[in-house]
């Protein structure tokens, strides 16, 4: 009974090690980036630290803020649409996946494109801090 | 039996039943309760989403907010964006906030808990 219940409880770590491996193969959500800290409640100094801001990023003037995330979010943008178009070859694979599993191995994670939208957003934070605090219009 | 899986999923197909979502609150990594009464509560439409901070003007944080949207089967369309900002509105709306500042959003892809979710998060704040 026991080896029985053992055979039955190994299989089912099988198959959750399984779904997991195709969980991962399959592409995995991406988390919201984190919150930077409220401007309303902390002073200049602990939010340039809190957001790893530069002497150099100090300096910048509003029209080079103002490029700057321009660029930014447009590159925000263009990884977004790389992400998306990955999602619908993902998507495609996942239901192919469910009836023949070995199918999810072509499936696209992006884990490059993912980690440079999360620094893009922290480049994002950074200049959207840079420009209210100089009050640039 | 195979009718009824064929039953159950026919269901999920015209139920509406696209996406279910789920929402925290917290503040300074504690959960917040809605201390706020019904009348007090905001319609989430009047919630503004903005994407960055605001320096022009006083408020109140009251919460941090997460959201998750999930599509309920594999065949259903991800979450969008727009889906998880309206969670947002939603769960501020609950705390009497005026809007979401610093609204982010995650990239929608398969989760433990389902096949498609997408993440969102900001800050809830009143402006005084």
């Amino acid at each position: 009974m026991i080896s029985l219940l053992m055979k039955h409880s190994n299989n089912f770590f099988k198959l959750i090690l399984v779904f997991i491996f195709f969980i991962i193969l399959a592409g995995c959500a991406r988390r919201a980036p984190d919150l930077p800290p409220a401007y309303a409640s902390h002073n200049d100094e602990e939010i340039a630290i809190a957001l790893g801001i530069t002497d150099k990023d100090k300096s910048m003037s509003c029209f080079r803020i103002k490029v700057d995330q321009q660029k930014a979010a447009k590159e925000y943008e263009q990884n977004e649409a790389i992400i998306e178009s990955s999602r619908t070859h993902n998507q495609v694979t996942g239901y192919i996946g469910v009836f023949f599993p070995p199918a999810l191995i072509v499936a696209d994670n992006d884990d490059e494109i993912k980690a440079q939208l999360d620094t893009l957003q922290k480049r994002k934070d950074q200049l959207d801090y840079l420009w209210k605090s100089k009050s640039c219009r | 039996m195979k009718k009824l899986i064929i039953a159950t999923i026919g269901m999920l197909f015209l139920s509406g039943c696209a996406t279910w979502s789920s929402g925290e609150a917290t503040k300074d990594g504690k959960p917040v309760e809605i201390a706020v009464s019904s009348e007090n509560q905001k319609n989430p439409e009047s919630v503004e989403l903005i994407e960055g901070d605001i320096k022009d003007r006083k408020y109140t944080v009251l919460a941090e907010l997460e959201v998750v949207v999930n599509k309920t089967t594999i065949f259903n369309a991800d979450p969008t964006p727009e889906m998880a900002g309206k969670k947002l509105q939603e769960e501020a709306a609950l705390l009497g906030a005026d809007a979401v500042i610093q609204v982010r959003y995650g990239s929608a892809g398969v989760s433990v808990m389902s096949w498609g979710s997408l993440e969102g998060r900001g800050r809830a704040i009143k402006f005084e």
